[in-house]
């Protein structure tokens, strides 16, 4: 009985002493050494420090793992495997960002025979290949071969000085992207009140409509009001709308799609101006002066946030048409129920009049006995004279009326000009 | 009691004369000779006397049976039961008597001119030609019966809601040429007018189309001459056909002769004249403001009247007995009058419209149209 249990123990101390290189690994948090070679201080600070600084910031897990070696896999996919057999990342969609350096003992110090980066949730839309090239660029200098030495303390020095590049690089990128996403969202404010007709409750409620419909379909839908369009463009209400579409930015995609309202108050003007394939697809010509026609009886009547509010929706509607291959148009306007009673009553009728005028000339000639109402037939020839023969002018009367669009507004489509925009304005 | 009448006799053969449209004389159908209106006319004093010898006659005939009827009474014979009052339709009646054969005729109390049922004879009522009565003027027959028949079937042609069966089923029932007694009327009609009138031009800039109208008052006093306005002076006669065959060319009026009568009906007027005359002034009032309205509306888009005093200043009326074809047809129990100006040879008369035609017409222009629109709009 001795000699088992001496036997079991010398076993399991053979085992411990043989098991005991592969077990040699430390975890700092957010970093993981493999090697168990490096300080132990200077990884919990790097852990603790740099890179929690930035997993929190961003909320996007920022981490570091270093291998010995990669199990047979490529490292790339050991460290895909990684990612997913330890839930690494942040939140539902496991946001995080994982570096994984492959390091072999090399003398007394260790050699890096390379890296792989893993990107997990909102990392791997965040980083775009330009941003993961810039990375890849900041590490290619610590984590090659040739900068490792063989030395410990030099390794361990270069480790922790490509480590802190890591970190630093992915908060110098996270930082660009994010504010400049916050940037685009301060930008699209989409109803801006330089006079503040429209209250915050309302510019809010347009605001959030707006940007609802415009994710959607992929086409801005902006409004601003405005005291006088000169202060942007004097050439004209139209010229001032583009210049503040171009300078704001405004519009979706690579050809900036959107749609754009100006009220300018001095002088009651208004533009309403499309721009894009989208844009201008959407917006025919004869559905901008539809879609004034909706805005316009509000604006007069000083109802800025219905006028907005009608703009908005009809704006969606023509979008959602317009996604649906068939914008809003002069033929469209024949869809509705109102203009179906329209149609159905020229067939009917029309018909029936021309049908009446023809029977009632033929039967007219059944009938020729008709009492006399004249007598030119009896006037005497030269008979007519006039005693007075006075013209006196009395006064003048003067009608103005608006111009009506022309011909080529309802023919169908859109008439683009130049910048690519096409525009209905006016006054209200 | 018996009236005298006189019949046109061929001095020839005594064969009765009839006045012939085409060549505008009086000819004897029997021997075939003619005579000119003017001696026939000079034959007309013996004629008249001869029928007021026939009328004194007749009148002692009347008496003497008068006289026989009460002794046949006397005699016991019962005529109780013959009624010889006519009312009231006996008061528009009249009896002459035939000078070629004797017979009675009975006419209406207007009957100027007719023919004896029994032997044929133009008889003239020489009495509803004279004294007041007498018209001034007469124009001739021109188109004669045959042509009158003519007209009638040429106004079927081009008729589309014409029921096939009335042009295959209906009959002339009576074809009468008839002399009309009309009234002309003569005078001059002045007019006050004033009118408001506009005249509208645009100036288009680059945002609007300023349309401006120019306001005139524009005032006109005229006055102008009508000459033979005719309204019939027949009660018999509807005015809307009268008037529909006009208009009459006063160039071949002539001074009113009963040698024109032979061979047609006539009736003396009894519509007097001031009853045309507001007809008559109705029509040259509405001519004349109608002239009017056009002299002050050239030159300006829009003529409205304000104020208007239209008088009409009357000269004598003319009687006058003018020429009309009358023929009447029967369809389906129905009859249809139709006329014509026997000058002229103008024809009108309304005429039946098939209905089953007329709406089957109407359908096939409305629901094929109908299906054409619905395919392009529906």
């Amino acid at each position: 009985m001795k000699r088992f249990l001496l036997a079991l123990c010398c076993g399991l101390l053979l085992l411990v002493f043989a098991v005991s290189p592969v077990l040699a690994f430390r975890d700092y948090g957010l970093i993981y050494d493999g090697t168990d070679k490096f300080d132990a201080a200077l990884m919990t600070s790097l852990s603790d420090t740099a890179l929690k600084d930035v997993s929190d910031r961003y909320a996007i897990e920022t981490r570091v793992d270093i291998v010995k070696d990669s199990e047979g896999y490529s490292l790339d996919d050991y460290a895909e495997v990684f990612y997913d057999k330890y839930e690494y990342g942040y939140g539902d969609g496991d946001d995080g960002i994982l570096l994984m350096l492959l390091l072999a003992e090399d003398g007394t110090g260790l050699t890096c025979k390379g890296y792989s980066l893993c990107f997990g949730g909102d990392a791997a839309s965040l980083f775009n290949e330009e941003y993961r090239d810039t990375l890849r660029t900041a590490l290619d200098i610590y984590f090659t071969p040739s900068a490792w030495s063989g030395d410990l303390a030099a390794d361990q020095a270069i480790c922790e000085q490509g480590l802190t590049a890591y970190a630093d690089v992915v908060d110098n990128i996270l930082g660009s992207v994010l504010e400049a996403a916050d940037t685009t969202s301060a930008q699209t404010a989409f109803f801006v009140d330089e006079l503040g007709l429209l209250d915050e409750s309302e510019l809010n409620e347009l605001n959030e409509a707006a940007a609802r419909l415009s994710e959607e379909h992929g086409c801005g839908i902006y409004g601003m009001i405005v005291a006088d369009y000169r202060d942007y463009d004097s050439a004209g209400v139209y010229e001032a709308a583009t210049k503040i579409f171009t300078d704001n930015g405004f519009g979706y995609g690579d050809t900036a799609d959107g749609v754009f309202l100006l009220l300018s108050m001095d002088d009651r003007d208004y533009s309403l101006i499309a721009h894009g394939d989208k844009g201008n697809a959407a917006f025919t010509d004869y559905g901008k002066e539809k879609l004034a026609d909706e805005f316009l009886d509000d604006f007069a009547e000083d109802d800025y946030f219905a006028g907005f509010s009608d703009y908005v929706e009809v704006s969606g509607k023509y979008l959602s048409l317009q996604e649906a291959g068939n914008p809003y148009d002069v033929n469209s306007g024949s869809s509705g129920i109102g203009s179906f009673l329209i149609r159905l009553a020229i067939v009917i009728f029309l018909p029936l009049i021309f049908a009446f005028l023809i029977c009632s000339t033929l039967k007219k000639s059944m009938k020729t006995a008709i009492k006399g109402t004249a007598a030119a037939d009896y006037l005497m020839t030269d008979s007519l004279n006039f005693s007075a023969r006075d013209d006196q002018f009395s006064h003048i009367t003067e009608v103005i009326a608006p111009i009506p669009q022309s011909d080529n507004s309802h023919g169908g489509g859109t008439t683009i000009g130049g910048g690519g925009f096409s525009g209905h304005s006016g006054k209200f | 009691m018996t009236d005298q009448v006189t019949n046109y006799k061929c001095p020839a053969c005594t064969g009765p004369l009839r006045f012939a449209e085409k060549s505008g004389k009086l000819e004897c159908d029997y021997c075939g000779s003619t005579f000119e209106v003017g001696e026939i006319e000079a034959m007309m004093a013996e004629a008249e006397a001869k029928a007021a010898a026939a009328k004194e006659k007749a009148d002692a005939e009347e008496v003497a049976a008068a006289a026989t009827a009460e002794d046949l009474k006397k005699e016991g014979w019962d005529f109780t039961s013959l009624e010889d009052n006519w009312g009231e339709d006996g008061k528009k009646m009249k009896i002459y008597s035939c000078p070629s054969c004797g017979a009675e005729l009975i006419c209406d109390e207007n009957t100027a001119a007719t023919s004896c049922p029994y032997c044929g004879n133009p008889t003239i009522v020489p009495g509803q030609f004279s004294g007041t009565l007498r018209p001034d003027y007469v124009i001739p027959f021109k188109v004669d019966k045959n042509q009158a028949v003519a007209a009638l079937k040429n106004h079927y042609k081009g008729k589309f809601f014409l029921p096939r069966s009335f042009t295959d089923q209906n009959h002339l029932e009576e074809i009468q040429g008839i002399y009309v007694p009309f009234w002309l009327f003569d005078g001059t009609v002045s007019a006050d007018v004033l009118f408001e009138a506009t005249r509208t031009f645009s100036v288009t800039d680059k945002k609007n189309i300023v349309t401006t109208t120019e306001h005139y008052n524009v005032h006109r006093v005229g006055s102008m001459d009508f000459n033979g306005i005719p309204a019939d002076a027949s009660s018999k006669m509807p005015d809307e056909m009268m008037d529909a065959i006009e208009p009459f060319d006063y160039s071949e009026i002539k001074p009113f002769s009963t040698a024109y009568m032979p061979g047609f009906l006539a009736d003396k007027y009894d519509v007097d004249v001031e009853q045309c005359a507001v007809r008559a002034d109705a029509r040259a009032k509405n001519t004349a403001f109608n002239m009017i309205r056009e002299d002050a509306a050239a030159g300006y888009q829009s003529c409205t009247p304000v104020s208007q005093r239209v008088t009409m200043d009357r000269a004598e009326p003319k009687y006058a007995m003018l020429p009309v074809w009358l023929l009447t047809t029967k369809w389906r129990d129905q009859v249809y009058l139709f006329a014509m100006n026997g000058q002229t040879g103008k024809f009108i008369g309304d005429l039946p419209v098939d209905t089953k035609k007329y709406w089957l017409t109407f359908a096939a222009i409305a629901l094929p149209l109908m299906a054409v629109l619905a395919l392009f709009l529906m």
